[in-house]
Order: structure tokens, then sequence, then C-alpha cells
């Protein structure tokens, strides 16, 4: 959690006191509203399971990311309702891709229709669902915003890449439904964020 | 009597200096003519690398189909074996010779390498033919120079995207790849990242891709690594693209050279698109296949002078617009995409590739030492790292 931006830099030590009481009292304060850069740490377990929302490349990309920070994931390209069993969250990855379908075999409105479904189980098994859009720009347009809005309008933590969101449609979709809300700048940054948001994860070297 | 005399003598004079003057055009000529051919005889002349210390052994691509052998298209393969058991790596440069980062990653690896362990085969000019003619209407420059690290010149011939003309002439009209009967346009014919999986009968291109197939059959490769580069407007840049089955592999490197501040796109392998290394070898033959794209003003559209400055330095202030324009796929700083950016890039791919590969699949490790990483490159330079 970064507490540097409520740090005491007035003169005055009493008020520095009431500030920094303050805040804290606000950090605390479940019915704070939290501004896009600040850091909930709502945490989540694992095993996690990871899929993709339209088959993009970087639902791979991903999975390094998360092998890296060290997460237990449970990597289903094609997962449907019988994959929630043995997990206790669910990562979608957001972003249609026409090669990975291709190459997947799968048409558009078959990969929506998996979605759907997972979507609708994890919801009945009330596991969390959080969405990752990493491909920035490339992964929004006519392929990939179906794909994105579905998984974005089942997440509870939205997390955006930078370049992904510059017309603020994850944004407006987060705030509609009350969903946390991150953008980050670069993929590696996902490292640590994962680990934060999965705290029982150990790095591996 | 007199004037006659003086006629004969004038016309006598005016007679031997016809004869200096054609004598002097035909020597214009002869020289021209020699020069050309000269100029035409070098470009077949092969420059000599120097590999290292820990070379196990040479051998040509015709080893592994005859019929390349006396062909333009027969080239040098270094083998190097490390101490360990392990799996086997196969990078190639020079598959198209127009695209000096590949070619010349292909070297610093052939003139640096030492394996621990498995086994690393090399192929620094894949498509020989390719470096024996640069492109017509291209104004590429025959060769460039970099200083070795004893301060040796080292002259690096450019080729081109395709096998000489002159070993597969006349193109058809269009080309049907084998074995998908997909259609390109002709030139393609002779483009061997167009031609795999190859065919043992088929044209010069055609053959050469069938050799380098056959290596990765025989010799059990694990793993290929195609080194190329790119146009800054291309959309795929600075990138890797993978076939499925190397995506895992990929996707880890990916995120490795993100560690060392290195951005990379995963590009998947188009599923119809034929004829392509990654393609092709990743469906005809065991191995996990990529290839890695840098990104050169060199290739582009939009590029001013060529000469060897730019093949170097890579520095285009039509680049720099056009970047300043939001019009490219790349950053492109105004300083250029200098060959050691290029060449820092690949030599760091092909390391965290392998060691993704060591990493996932022990029994298949391929580990080596003595190969700079994108920093030793940025640093000390291109030609340091040669001999
Ligand atoms: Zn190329």
């Amino acid at each position: 959690m970064n507490y540097t931006k409520y740090s005491i830099g007035s003169s005055s030590l009493q008020l520095s006191i009431i500030l920094f009481c303050t805040a804290i009292g606000l950090l605390l304060s479940p019915a704070y509203g939290f501004s896009e850069d600040s850091v909930r740490v709502k945490t989540y377990l694992q095993p996690v399971l990871l899929t993709s929302a339209g088959q993009a490349a970087d639902v791979m990309i991903l999975r390094g990311l998360a092998l890296r920070a060290g997460l237990d994931i449970k990597y289903r390209p094609n997962a449907t309702a019988d994959s929630l069993n043995d997990v206790k969250a669910v990562i979608l990855v957001a972003g249609g891709s026409s090669k990975g379908l291709g190459a997947a075999k799968i048409d558009v409105k078959d990969e929506e229709s998996r979605i759907k479904k997972l979507v609708k189980a994890a919801e009945k098994a009330k596991l969390p669902v959080l969405v990752f859009h990493i491909g920035g720009e490339a992964r929004r347009g006519a392929l990939s915003d179906p794909f994105n809005k579905l998984a974005a309008d089942a997440g509870e933590l939205i997390i955006v890449i930078k370049g992904g969101d510059d017309d603020g449609m994850f944004k407006k979709i987060a705030a509609e439904r009350k969903a946390a809300y991150r953008s980050v700048d670069k993929q590696i940054a996902l490292v640590d964020v994962l680990k934060e948001i999965f705290p029982k994860a150990e790095a591996k070297p | 009597m007199t004037t006659k005399t003086s006629q004969i003598h004038k016309t006598s004079t005016v007679d031997v200096k016809a004869l200096r003057r054609s004598a002097l055009y035909s020597l214009f000529i002869g020289i021209a003519v020699f020069a050309a051919g000269a100029d035409f005889v070098e470009q077949r002349r092969v420059e000599p690398l120097f590999p290292s210390f820990s070379l196990s052994q040479t051998r040509h691509l015709s080893d592994y189909l005859s019929s390349l052998r006396n062909t333009h298209c027969d080239t040098d393969i270094y083998i190097f074996n490390g101490r360990q058991p392990g799996g086997t790596a196969l990078i190639l440069g020079g598959t198209h010779p127009n695209e000096p980062a590949g070619y010349i990653s292909a070297v610093v690896l052939v003139e640096n390498l030492a394996v621990e362990q498995g086994r690393i085969i090399v192929i620094p000019r894949a498509n020989a033919s390719a470096f024996t003619a640069t492109e017509p209407q291209e104004a590429f420059p025959a060769v460039f120079t970099l200083t070795g690290r004893r301060g040796k010149p080292r002259l690096f011939r450019i080729g081109s995207r395709f096998t000489n003309l002159l070993d597969g002439w006349p193109d058809p009209i269009v080309y049907r790849h084998h074995p998908s009967g997909q259609i390109l346009s002709g030139n393609e014919t002779r483009n061997l990242n167009r031609a795999y999986p190859g065919r043992a009968d088929g044209t010069l291109t055609e053959r050469t891709a069938y050799a380098i197939a056959e290596i990765v059959r025989r010799e059990k490769v694990d793993l290929v690594i195609d080194l190329h580069e790119a146009a800054p407007e291309y959309p795929v840049i600075d990138a890797l693209v993978a076939h499925e089955r190397a995506m895992n592999i990929a996707a880890m490197a990916i995120v490795d050279l993100q560690m060392v501040g290195l951005d990379f796109r995963l590009e998947p392998s188009p599923p119809n698109f034929h004829g392509l290394i990654h393609r092709e070898l990743g469906d005809f033959t065991g191995a996990q296949a990529m290839l890695l794209e840098s990104a050169g003003a060199l290739q582009g559209r939009l590029r001013g002078a060529t000469n060897e400055n730019l093949v170097i330095k890579s520095k285009d202030p039509f680049y720099t617009q056009a970047a300043r324009l939001g019009k490219l796929q790349v950053p492109f700083p105004p300083e250029g995409i200098p060959l050691e950016v290029r060449v820092g890039r690949h030599l760091e791919a092909v390391t965290l590739i392998c060691k993704s590969l060591s990493d996932a699949e022990p029994a298949k490790a391929v580990l080596f030492k003595n190969v700079p990483d994108y920093q030793a490159v940025i640093e000390k330079g291109v030609g340091f790292w040669l001999q």
C-alpha cells in the first residue's frame, strides 16, 4: 500500500497528525470512494483459473507474468464450467485475435458463448472474476471489444494496461458496476500487482 | 605535289588520331567490362567468418540434400556441442540477406558461442544465393564494414530478400506453395521464408528450405529461431512470432525480456499463411519454431539516402518525422535504431528463449555462455564482438 501521498510535509506537527489520522481513517473506511490510482488491496485466493476471452496471445503473457509472480495458476485456454471445480478465483484476459481464434479453430460466436457460460458458472459458484486487458490499443476495436465488454461486465476487478482504455470504456463499465479499476503502465508491472492481490503467492526465483 | 604530300600527311595524322581514340575507347570499355565483371564475381565471394574455439564441427547444407552441392545455396553450418547432454537449437541468420541484424547476430553467435549444455547449430547465411545480389532499384550498398575487436575491418555483404534471379530465372507469374497450394506473387518463388517445408526436387529455394527442414528432422532439433529485420511501419515488428506449440516458451521469454527492459510483441504464427518457417516447421517437424523481428529503417519505404550509414546507424530524418506523426509501429528515436540495438535485442532474445526452453523442459536444455547480452552489445558496440 502506498502511503506516500499522505506524507507529512507540514511544519505544524499538530496539523500533520490530524492529516495523517484522517488519511488512515479514510483508507480504512469501506465507504470511501477510491481514486483510480489508489491501491485497493482486496486479496484473492489460489489456485486461479486463467483463461482468455477472445483467444489473444495476451493470455500467454499473463500466464508468464503470473508464473514469475509465483501464482498457482490453472491455465485452460478453453475453460468451461467444469474447469471451476478446483479453483478459488478466475482471471479472464480480454481481447480478441483472429490469429488466435483461427489457430484454436474457434469462431467468435462460440468463444462468446463459452465466456458467457463460464462467467455465469463462476457467479453461481461465488468465485471472483478478475479481468485483465493487457494488449493495449491493439486489443480494442471491432473484433476485441465484444470480448472486452463481456469480460468487463463480469469482473469485480478490472486491470488495464496503458493504451487499452484511452476512451475510458473499461473505466466507465467499472464505475457502473462498482468494480475496482486499475490502470497499470507496463505489462511487467503486473508481476507486483499479481503478488499483491494474491498475497500467499511466493515469488519464484 | 607539295600540296598532295601535305594532304597525305594530314590524312595519315587523322587516321592515327582516330586509331588512338578508338583504342582509348576500347580500353575504357575493356576496363568497364572488367570492373563490372570483377564486381559481379566479387559478389559471389563469401566473406570469411572466425568461429569461436568451442566450435565442434562445420558442415554444409548440401550434407542434408546432396543436390545443393555446387549451387549458390550451399552454405556453412556451424555446430557447437555442449559437454552436458540437452536439447538442440537451430538458429538462422541471412534468411533475408538484406536484413543485416539477422545475419550479424548469427555471426556474433558463431564467433563467441561456448555451449555448456545441449547443442546449437547456426546457419548465418541461410539463403546463400540471396547474398550474391542486391535488389534492383533499391540502391542498397553491396557491403558494409564493422571494426572487429582487434581493430581489423570486417566487411559484410548485403544481399537481397530473394534468391538471386540467376539461380532461378524466370519467375512464374504466380507462386504456388508446396504442399498447401497457396498462391502468392511470382517473385515469392525465391523467398526462403515462403518456401517451407520445402521440396527435395523443387526450385533452388524450395530445396534450400527442404535441407533446413532436413537438419531439423535428422538432428532432432527442438527449437528453431529465425532472425530478421523489418520496416518500422510494418505491424509485426519488435516481435517474436511463434508457432502455437512454441507459445509457452515464447511467452515466458517475452516476460523475461520485459524484465530486462526489452519489449517484444508476442505474435502467433498465422494458421492459414503458408511457407513461413514457424508455421511449416512447427507443423511438419517436432521443433518449436519461432521468428524474431527487429526494426530497421533500411527495410522501410520511407527511407532517404540508402547507404552504409543507414545500414549501421538506421538513422533517418524521414523516419524521425514519421514517428513524430505517429505513423510507425515502434518507437523511432531521432538517433535511430542502430545495429547495436537490433543485434543486442536479437541476442538477448535468443538467450532468454533458450533459457525458457531449459526451464520448461530440462531434458531439452540449451545453455551457453560468452554471448553478449543487450547491455554488452550497447556498451561495447557490435564490432567488439567480432574477431
Ligand atoms: Zn525478413
